[in-house]
């Protein structure tokens, strides 16, 4: 799978990972959360903003399980469980998508939090883990 | 919303296609110029009237590009060349580009087209040609680099909102699949049933094998004209009654608000029936893009053709088919009857609505309506196109 592209936007997400923080962005003249994080805000046009560590947890709202590669070339170790969750004190606004470390028994509305992979040189990702009920 | 003059001023006097296959063998350029004399030879107009082109691919550049296609039809001039990168969410918009141009007095024949080897000679994966930021870089880091895993956790959310399975995916695999066997031209001609669908291997969960669009080598074309030069022609007039492209937001406005499936077509349908001066009760054939079973259903409510959380129930009871309440993607679709990012839909709409109605089923002759050889519906008027999402929409309309 490829790394993520970092750029003047979303440098300050991965640094974030690269340190195990889970950072967004929010407005520093609505405080809307901003996602994907962008210099401008779509609610208000303000171009300031704040960066600010988040818990990381939240709730999955979408999922997929990859079961067989999709493409040639695809390397990822199958199945593989992808979801997107709706983190908590964003305001509904930041749905992350990452990887899930499960059994397959996850579902749509099920908590979760965030940790962070850790392959050595490698940039660190967000992956999310089944909070037990 | 646009002026109500644009609404019947143009017209698609002309569809033509190659061959659909696994590997054709040939290059793009061969397939698309096959497809694009055919739709001309159909519009009833010599190469050389063509004087707008209008193109549309989904990432990298699999298609001819407009410079070719002028040097491959030999035009004397070309006033407008168009690459939609949109791909099938823009099949309409693709179309309308053309109509646009023609109604703006700036081209007379527009030709729309797309050939790709996307089988047989897919670009390469590991360089996926993305925009510069937005969604991709926060999706193939984990592994999300196919349309089922950027809208599958959509349609998934979609499902447990209203309680559905896989298994309520079959009846419209198995529908399509009937339709397809119907339509010399599709890929896929084996016979299927609700058990073959849930007997197919899981490919990306929730679909299943047999969830999923086919991908084929190919191409398909059609000439948008002015509908008054279009006037005259055999096929009598298919008018372009509305049409709307845009996007609320990719892929899903709820992507962040809101419920969380929510696609473009709730809002798009609206307008684009208001502009067509229609309801859908008016609606008599639909053509909705069908990437996974489950988007299709989707559509279907989205667009306004069932309640939320029906679409699939309606389909079990056969409101869809060729004889029901509306028919719903009667070639077969992206499911069954092959991929060309949407123009597929448009084509097959502008097939049932033309006088003498479809070409390439089974019938000897005349329609007969008898379902074992024949998939032309009873007397449509109106139709409904989609491209994926609702991101572009068309009505069209066939002539009294």
């Amino acid at each position: 799978m490829r790394p993520p592209v970092m750029d003047a936007d979303s440098a300050p997400f991965w640094k974030g990972c690269d340190e195990g923080r889970l950072m967004g962005q929010s407005c520093e003249g609505c405080g809307t959360f901003r996602w994907p994080p962008r210099e401008y805000c779509p609610s208000c046009h303000s171009h300031s903003s704040r960066w600010s560590g988040l818990g990381g947890t939240g709730q999955i709202v979408g999922l997929v399980v990859v079961e067989r590669a999709p493409m040639p070339g695809f390397d990822a170790p199958l199945p593989l469980p992808i979801v997107h969750v709706e983190l908590d004190g964003t305001g509904g606004k930041m749905v992350l998508q990452a990887n899930l470390r499960s059994d397959g028994k996850a579902a749509i509305g099920d908590r979760v939090r965030t940790e962070f992979t850790d392959a050595e040189g490698a940039q660190r990702l967000p992956v999310f883990v089944l909070q037990k009920s | 919303m646009s002026e109500p003059r644009f609404r019947d001023a143009c017209a698609i006097s002309g569809i033509g296609w190659s061959a659909l296959s696994k590997a054709s063998g040939r290059t793009p350029a061969a397939l698309a110029t096959e497809a694009a004399l055919a739709a001309i030879a159909d519009a009833g107009l010599e190469p050389a009237e063509i004087d707008g082109l209008v193109t549309l691919f989904w990432g990298a550049r699999d298609t001819p590009a407009p410079s070719e296609m002028v040097a491959a039809l030999g035009l004397p001039r070309c006033r407008l060349s168009h690459c939609d990168a949109g791909g099938g969410a823009w099949a309409c918009s693709a179309v309308m580009a053309a109509a646009l141009a023609v109604h703006a007095g700036i081209c007379r024949h527009v030709l729309v087209y797309r050939g790709a080897n996307m089988r047989s000679a897919p670009p390469p994966s590991a360089d996926p040609d993305y925009w510069p930021s937005g969604q991709r870089p926060w999706s193939e880091p984990f592994g999300a680099v196919h349309a089922a895993t950027l809208y599958g956790p959509h349609v998934a959310a979609w499902m447990h909102a209203h309680g559905l399975s896989n298994s309520d995916f079959a009846d419209l695999a198995v529908m399509q699949r009937a339709h397809a066997r119907l339509n010399r031209k599709a890929m896929m001609q084996a016979p299927m049933s609700v058990d073959d669908h849930q007997q197919s291997p899981w490919i990306i969960r929730p679909f299943r094998l047999l969830d999923c669009s086919i991908f084929n080598d190919g191409a398909m074309a059609l000439v948008v004209s002015a509908s008054d030069a279009a006037r005259g022609s055999k096929h009598g007039v298919v008018t372009i009654r509305a049409a709307l492209g845009g996007s609320s937001g990719a892929p899903v406005r709820a992507w962040g608000s809101g419920d969380y499936w929510t696609l473009n077509a709730e809002a798009l349908s609206r307008e684009l029936y208001a502009q067509a001066g229609i309801s859908v009760a008016d609606i008599d054939i639909a053509q909705l893009y069908d990437p996974f079973t489950g988007m299709a259903l989707m559509h279907v409510e989205q667009f306004g053709l069932a309640a939320a959380g029906q679409a699939a129930r309606a389909v079990a009871e056969g409101e869809f088919g060729l004889d029901g309440r509306i028919a719903l993607n009667s070639s077969g679709g992206h499911l069954s009857e092959g991929n060309l990012a949407g123009l597929g839909h448009v084509i097959e709409a502008v097939q049932q609505l033309r006088a003498g109605g479809v070409r390439d089923d089974l019938c000897d002759g005349e329609h007969s309506f008898d379902r074992s050889c024949c998939r032309q519906v009873r007397s449509p008027r109106i139709a409904l196109v989609a491209g994926e999402c609702g991101d572009s929409g068309l009505i069209l309309a066939r002539e009294a």
